[in-house]
């Protein structure tokens, strides 16, 4: 299948001379479309910094990412606003949401800085809302709702422009395990019946298992590379365990 | 070690402080402009009753800048609470960092020392410049030249402003201080994330709300037009209170309004930032109304005084050429046991005269003109009742000889002589026949003029009439007009003043009226448009901090917004629109206030004379425009760069 991300050699380093922290330090690996990858790590392991690059908010040291035979260290940096808002979809841990907006303007928000014709936004916002289960909170302000139904909010805010590639930052983060669970349920319906491309970055095996592909990340390189296949999501998530204590294990070395 | 960290941080956030360093300059700019108003009446030439007038005025003034010197403070301290607000992060890390709080406190001293003391003195040079700048635009604006008008430096002035200021930051530290001990650390740190509560109503309560605000405003049109704000009655007072809550519920239910329009139409609600925009503008409407509707009747009596000083101004010009055609006007009531002045007085020593006699008659003005119904109440009721005075043809004959003027020949007729506008109009209109002694007489001719020096044009009507029928009469009033004078002025007052001590007569010497008026209307005129633009000053600088505190307070959501991949040309024209909204929505309400206002208080002003509303309105509003303006940009770009802030 054909990749829709192809990250190669990408290093990125903090500091100057005398003192280089190398947060990527030469990761390698592709996404395929409709693709749902974890990415996991311990907090430092440079999972966030890996995620900035992709996103373009931060800029790699040297390396290439590829999205959709685009370079994107090639794109000038006034370009990079459009690039975002066209091919990508973001999901953050503290959910973002604009609080002086209601649901639906929420999501319609990143139609209307597309410029889109009104009815049709209109109608892909409603679409959206019933695919997430969210209709009748359209009308509501993020304060009135619940963690879980502001993280679908914005789940339908990333997916409407239907975007090349989801990067998704934690996004259980700061949520319960109820509502994370129907998030996550929320997330394989859309990466199943609307083939979404997902990229998640979490430290969490629960939130990670309902991935196909997870790359473990430690000190800047890839450790290691699970794929779920064909196995149930509790065999998964034990296999997951069994690399995190394996990652985690290193620590008693000393 | 302090000193350089204070230096450092004012260097850092120089942006921040920008707004905050212009408040304060221009404030003791204008301060020292006002108060060195008080050491430029040397120049008034001044008689004891003026002398008692303008120290009466002299203590509202003090007043005055008292008032001053209160609202800069205020704006001075909504300044620096600004400058705390966005700083308190920052303050939050020196605490935990275990900083003791005498030393933050030292620090913000020290920062609030450095700005005081550069802003306090540029502005005193700016004051100093703009008060010379001032007489030049004063002197310009009589059409006069004025010798003592020149550039003066004054001391109190200086002084004054050093000690005031000194005063307000002084209490602007302890209040700082005061913060700082006060306030809890987990608050400082957290700042940023406290959530606004949004008010949401319902449709129709809002709809209902706007309604009533549009009725009481419109029935405090009514009354103050009503008022004609000739008197305090109830009109008047219920003017002020329905205007002032109609002003209210209308920024009240205005968001609610506006949202339902736009968001009516979907074409607009959803393309661009609009829909982001309209949010923005309707929560910040709705925790500030209140504030809002201040600063629209702020603005409101801003507009009146100014342009009410304005008027004020071009009454005087209008006025002084016309009242005031001889050079001196000597002049005494006749009553039976006064004596004529010219047998004390050597009247041919002083100058070149002519004396005229003024009889009284028993013929009232609405005999003579049936078109009296054409001036506004009060004038009508003022001058129906009037009783015309009289004077023999051949009085005014010797008076236009002198003057150089044509000569009149009556024959069963009389003249009608007038120096007010309005009254030429109503005679124009048509002159009744009169009988005076059994003889009828014709209406001849009208006359536009003054016949001697008045402190403003206010003769309603004098006539005319054949010496045959005048002479039986008893003498009201002496007149001695001066075409020229053969002396000073000084050596003319001590020439007359020995006569002064037996009887009493009014001397009118013209340039003296002038320099009076002149010093007394330029201070009311002054401090009319002073006061005007302090408080447009107040109004706009409000504005620009509410909106920078905004632009800080909501850099999460520009950073989100560009995030989402919005361009910064978008997130700029959604931040001018913003702006733009919340700085003319009170600036449009008090202008339509205003233009009810000065229609009505211009027919006040109109009593004194004719004034242009228009051209006063419109150097009003361009001065407004002016400083409105400059803040506007100001706050625009300085919003954007707080927003834009990093990537």
């Amino acid at each position: 299948m054909k990749p829709v991300l192809k990250v190669e050699q990408l290093e990125k380093y903090y500091g100057s001379k005398g003192t280089i922290t190398k947060a990527v330090d030469g990761i390698s690996f592709e996404i395929v479309e409709g693709e749902f990858v974890g990415i996991m790590g311990a907090s430092g392991s440079g999972k966030t910094t890996l995620l900035n690059c992709v996103s373009t908010i931060d800029k790699a040291t040297s390396g290439k990412i590829i999205l959709r035979d685009q370079e994107l260290t090639s794109i000038k940096s006034r370009k990079l606003a459009a690039f975002r808002r066209n091919e990508l979809g973001f999901i953050f841990q503290d959910f973002n949401l604009l609080d002086t907006l209601t649901g639906f303007e929420n999501i319609a928000l990143a139609l209307t800085i597309l410029k889109e014709n009104p009815v049709s936004i209109q109608e892909k916002v409603g679409a959206m809302a019933k695919q997430l289960n969210i209709e009748h909170i359209l009308e509501k302000f993020p304060f009135q709702m619940s963690g879980g139904e502001k993280q679908r909010v914005a789940s339908a805010r990333a997916m409407i422009t239907n975007p090349s590639l989801i990067l998704a930052d934690e996004p259980t983060g700061a949520l319960d395990s109820k509502s994370a669970r129907q998030l996550l349920e929320s997330f394989q319906h859309l990466n199943e019946r609307l083939k979404a491309t997902i990229m998640m970055v979490t430290h969490d095996a629960f939130t990670a298992s309902y991935c196909h592909r997870i790359i473990f990340i430690k000190d800047g390189k890839i450790f290691n590379e699970l794929i779920r296949g064909t196995k149930q999501r509790k065999a998964f998530f034990n296999d997951i365990m069994e690399v995190l204590t394996f990652l985690g294990g290193d620590v008693d070395v000393l | 070690m302090y000193f350089k960290l204070a230096l450092n941080n004012i260097k850092k956030s120089y942006k921040d402080y920008l707004i905050y360093f212009l408040t304060i300059t221009f404030g003791i700019c204008l301060f020292y402009l006002f108060n060195s108003l008080e050491s430029q009446k040397a120049m008034m030439v001044l008689d004891p009753l003026k002398a008692v007038a303008l120290t009466m005025l002299n203590k509202s003034l003090s007043y005055v800048s008292f008032f001053m010197t209160v609202v800069l403070a205020f704006l001075m301290v909504y300044a620096n609470q600004f400058l705390i607000k966005r700083r308190k992060k920052e303050i939050g890390i020196y605490m935990t960092l275990g900083m003791e709080r005498r030393k933050i406190s030292f620090i913000l001293v020290l920062e609030t020392l450095i700005i005081g003391f550069i802003s306090l003195f540029a502005g005193l040079i700016l004051g100093i410049l703009g008060s010379h700048f001032l007489s030049i635009i004063t002197a310009k604006m009589f059409e006069v030249e004025m010798k003592e008008f020149q550039f003066i430096f004054s001391k109190v002035a200086f002084n004054k402003a050093i000690i005031n200021f000194s005063v307000i930051y002084g209490l602007m530290m302890i209040l700082n201080i005061f913060n700082i001990t006060k306030v809890k650390l987990i608050d400082l740190l957290l700042a940023s994330k406290k959530q606004q509560d949004l008010k949401i109503k319902g449709k129709f309560i809002s709809i209902l709300i706007f309604m009533v605000s549009l009725i009481t405003l419109g029935v405090s049109y009514a009354f103050i037009i009503k008022n004609g704000m000739m008197s305090f009655d109830k009109y008047f007072k219920w003017s002020i209170v329905l205007g002032l809550i109609g002003t209210l519920l209308f920024f009240m239910s205005l968001s609610g309004i506006l949202m339902d329009i736009f968001q009516s139409n979907k074409k607009f609600y959803l393309r661009n930032l609009n829909m982001f925009s309209l949010r923005q503008i309707s929560s910040k409407v709705n925790s500030t109304y209140i504030m809002i509707s201040i600063l629209t009747i702020l603005l409101l009596i801003a507009f009146g005084t100014f342009s009410t000083g304005m008027g004020i101004v071009s009454v005087v010009e209008n006025n002084q050429s016309k009242s005031l055609p001889m050079a001196m006007t000597l002049s005494q009531w006749v009553d039976s046991d006064s004596v004529p002045l010219d047998n004390k007085i050597n009247m041919d020593e002083i100058g070149d005269y002519v004396k005229m006699l003024i009889y009284p008659s028993d013929i009232q003005l609405n005999e003579l003109s049936k078109h009296t119904e054409l001036l506004d109440e009060t004038q009508a009721d003022l001058i129906k009742n009037y009783s015309i005075e009289v004077m023999a043809e051949s009085t005014y004959n010797a008076y236009a000889k002198m003057m150089k003027l044509d000569l009149i020949e009556l024959n069963h007729e009389y003249v009608m002589i007038t120096n007010m506008e309005e009254m030429m109009n109503i005679y124009k209109k048509g002159l009744s026949d009169i009988t005076f002694n059994n003889e009828v007489l014709s209406p001849k001719n009208m006359l536009n003029m003054s016949l001697q020096n008045e402190f403003m044009a206010a003769n309603p009507g004098l006539i005319i009439l054949p010496d045959e029928l005048v002479e039986p009469l008893e003498p009201s009033l002496e007149l001695y007009n001066f075409k020229t004078l053969n002396h000073s002025i000084d050596d003319v007052n001590r020439m007359l003043k020995p006569h002064r001590i037996n009887s009493y007569f009014l001397i009118l010497i013209k340039d003296e009226i002038v320099a009076q008026n002149l010093g007394l209307r330029t201070i009311i005129a002054y401090v009319a448009i002073y006061i005007g633009l302090v408080f447009i000053m107040s109004c706009v600088v409000s504005l620009a901090l509410q909106q920078l505190t905004e632009a800080s307070d909501n850099i999460e959501r520009y950073q989100l917004l560009r995030k989402l991949g919005v361009e910064n040309k978008m997130i700029k024209h959604s931040l001018l629109v913003q702006i733009s909204v919340y700085f003319f929505m009170p600036l449009s309400l008090a202008i339509v206030h205003s233009i009810v206002g000065i229609k009505v208080s211009s027919s006040v002003v109109n009593i004194l004379g004719r004034i242009d509303i228009l051209s006063n309105m419109l150097v009003t509003s361009l001065f407004a425009m002016l400083i409105y303006g400059s803040y506007f940009i100001i706050t625009y770009v300085a919003s954007s760069s707080i927003v834009l802030k990093n990537r």
